[in-house]
């Protein structure tokens, strides 16, 4: 089932055009990332998703039908709460305005706020939190009335590493029950968590990257190869068909088809280079990403 | 409807957190006892001063109740429509600044639950304190001076309460496209001030505007009984008031840029 | 002159009331626009408008980013 669809969303601001033509498809279960340099059209997009600003063109629906904003769970780049309010009463008065019930209201926002680590600062007002714990607050009150589509914008970017890792544990666990888009550049949490990728550059999908094919395509013979030594390349290219990344002491690439692992290696041996590091490589992200960017 | 509650409750909690609840009130009552209570001891002040010669008999005329109820009014009318403005101009723009308007906004709040909320809770609010400051000084008035009827005060109450409405409305409609507070309550008080002078500049027309209002409240409290443009006045008012609203909601939905 | 202090009671009372209120809610506050000692000389020192003016301008973090 298709959660979310975006077709041809387009946003001007004057003659400046912040989203052109961006084409989404959400679905059930499915977790998207968002990437793209500053100024890409991100926060944009997912302002237009959210239904905070009307796009100038093209349209969004979810399942087929206009997407109501009861089913959207949104944490803004910046999260702000009233400062005056404790976490809890925002969570309620969040989920009020979103239309849950007074009876599951207080269960609800007592389970969020456990979810996202901040029992223990529940007596204390919103003025007093830190960045951080603004940050998992904003991630409480996107999920509070349990939408079906959560929009993310870099929700970890003001997080230390632990918080980082474990906001991105919270999303997974929440992929059970939600389709989930969120903006990052952190590629290495898209890659883990998200089974895909929109790559944005200057307000256009430039790319659009289903990393679980990759991971089945391990028949590709790309090797990573590290060593002591600065290589010597003029020899490795007769083994390497496609060289993908070279630097001095490093080299990922795709083998020729008659050449096995062991001839590397071997070959490796008999010209005395010291090996650090040998192995097959997957595609990542990263390599993705530079590449398209560039290209 | 439990959206429109939720916001107009979260209005009320904010108000007491933020002391709103305590020193609007306060500084009313206390603007409005002032005049009632120096009119009295003026004559007190005037003889302990030395800068009359010794042997001058001053003669105050000693001024009717109704007279000091009007003088409390116009005190009112000055400082307290100032002091409403100096409340109302954050409510909007300091959540739009930081925010915080566009976290409600991505749920299914409409710009009319909205702005209801803020405008009921602040004429709530604030016609409050004006029914503690003005009974208070009713009370004053009648003990130290002369008695002024019940019909009369209710009568001016009820019209200057217009006024009230009138000033947190204009300064909610400035903040919807305003966004430094301090440029809200300057715009909003060059409007009001505009409304009040346009009874010296043109006195035909103002008659039956809400400039007129502190004029019909007095009149009441003097006579017991309003002009014939009573009702011009009020409905003009009204009217006004209905525009300011009607169109800020709608501005509001249109231009709100996050 | 009995009279006198019983009609001045009561607003003596409640500018007293607005000066404690807005003392402790000043002394209380995370944050205030400006140095906090400021605000509690503005307080002490201007009556009825001290306690004003913090209410409206001091009490408010800065609203922009």
């Amino acid at each position: 089932m298709t959660m979310l669809e975006a077709r041809g969303l387009t946003k001007r601001y004057g003659k400046h055009v912040a989203v052109k033509d961006l084409n989404l498809q959400l679905k059930k279960n499915e977790c998207i990332a968002l990437l793209g340099p500053n100024g890409a059209g991100k926060t944009t997009t997912l302002h237009m998703l959210a239904g905070l600003i009307t796009p100038t063109d093209g349209m969004i629906m979810s399942d087929k039908k206009v997407l109501i904003k009861d089913k959207i769970g949104f944490l803004p780049q910046y999260p702000t709460f009233f400062d005056w309010m404790y976490p809890k009463e925002y969570l309620m008065l969040a989920g009020t305005l979103s239309g849950m019930t007074k009876k599951t209201l207080k269960e609800r926002s007592l389970h969020v706020l456990e979810m996202t680590g901040l029992l223990e600062a529940q007596k204390r007002k919103i003025g007093a939190f830190s960045g951080g714990m603004k940050q998992r607050l904003g991630l409480a009150q996107a999920i509070m009335h349990q939408p079906k589509i959560l929009l993310l914008d870099e929700p970890v970017s003001a997080l230390d590493p632990a918080g980082r890792i474990d906001v991105m544990n919270i999303l997974e666990n929440l992929k059970k029950d939600m389709a989930i888009l969120f903006s990052t550049h952190v590629l290495h949490d898209a890659e883990q968590i998200c089974d895909k990728a929109l790559i944005m550059k200057s307000g256009q999908s430039i790319s659009y990257e289903n990393m679980k094919e990759w991971k089945g395509n391990r028949q590709r013979k790309r090797y990573r190869l590290e060593t002591s030594d600065p290589l010597q390349i003029e020899g490795l290219q007769k083994l390497y068909k496609e060289i993908d990344i070279k630097e001095s002491q490093k080299i990922i690439g795709t083998l020729r088809h008659n050449v096995t692992p062991n001839m590397l290696l071997q070959y490796c041996i008999q010209q005395d280079i010291g090996i650090q590091y040998f192995g097959a490589e997957e595609k990542n992200l990263e390599e993705h990403y530079i590449e398209v960017m560039e290209g | 409807m439990k959206r429109f509650n939720a916001l107009f409750h979260k209005e009320w909690i904010e108000a007491w957190r933020e002391k709103k609840l305590v020193w609007l009130p306060a500084v009313i009552l206390l603007v409005t006892l002032l005049q009632p209570i120096s009119l009295y001891f003026m004559p007190t002040i005037l003889e302990n001063s030395n800068s009359l010669p010794p042997g001058a008999v001053i003669e105050l005329p000693i001024p009717s109740g109704a007279e000091v109820l009007a003088g409390t009014l116009s005190q009112l009318h000055t400082i307290g429509t100032a002091i409403i403005v100096l409340a109302c101009m954050n409510v909007i723009v300091q959540e739009r600044n930081n925010g915080s308007l566009m976290q409600l906004f991505s749920r299914p709040v409409n710009t009319t639950t909205y702005i209801f909320s803020k405008w009921t809770m602040l004429v709530l609010l604030h016609l409050g304190a004006f029914t503690i400051s003005y009974g208070a000084a009713w009370y004053y008035t009648n003990a130290l001076f002369s008695d002024v009827s019940f019909t009369s005060v209710w009568k001016s109450f009820v019209i200057y309460c217009l006024w009230i409405v009138l000033v947190i409305t204009v300064t909610l409609f400035v903040s919807t496209f305003l966004r430094r507070s301090g440029g809200v309550a300057g715009i909003s008080i060059l409007i009001v001030a505009s409304i009040a002078i346009l009874s010296t500049v043109m006195p035909d027309i103002a008659i039956y505007l809400p400039s007129n209002i502190l004029n019909l409240a007095t009149e009441v409290l003097n006579t017991e009984k309003g002009t014939v443009h009573m009702g011009a006045v009020l409905a003009t008012t009204i009217a006004f008031i209905a525009i300011l609203l009607l169109t800020m909601v709608k501005k509001f939905e249109k231009s709100v840029k996050f | 002159m009995e009279n006198t202090v019983t009609l001045l009671l009561p607003i003596i009372v409640i500018q007293f009331l607005l000066l404690i209120i807005a003392l402790i809610s000043c002394i209380r506050a995370e944050e205030t626009l400006g140095p906090k000692w400021v605000w509690i000389v503005i307080i002490f020192c201007i009556s009825i408008i001290g306690p004003i003016l913090y209410f409206v301008i001091g009490q408010r973090k800065d609203a922009y980013k």
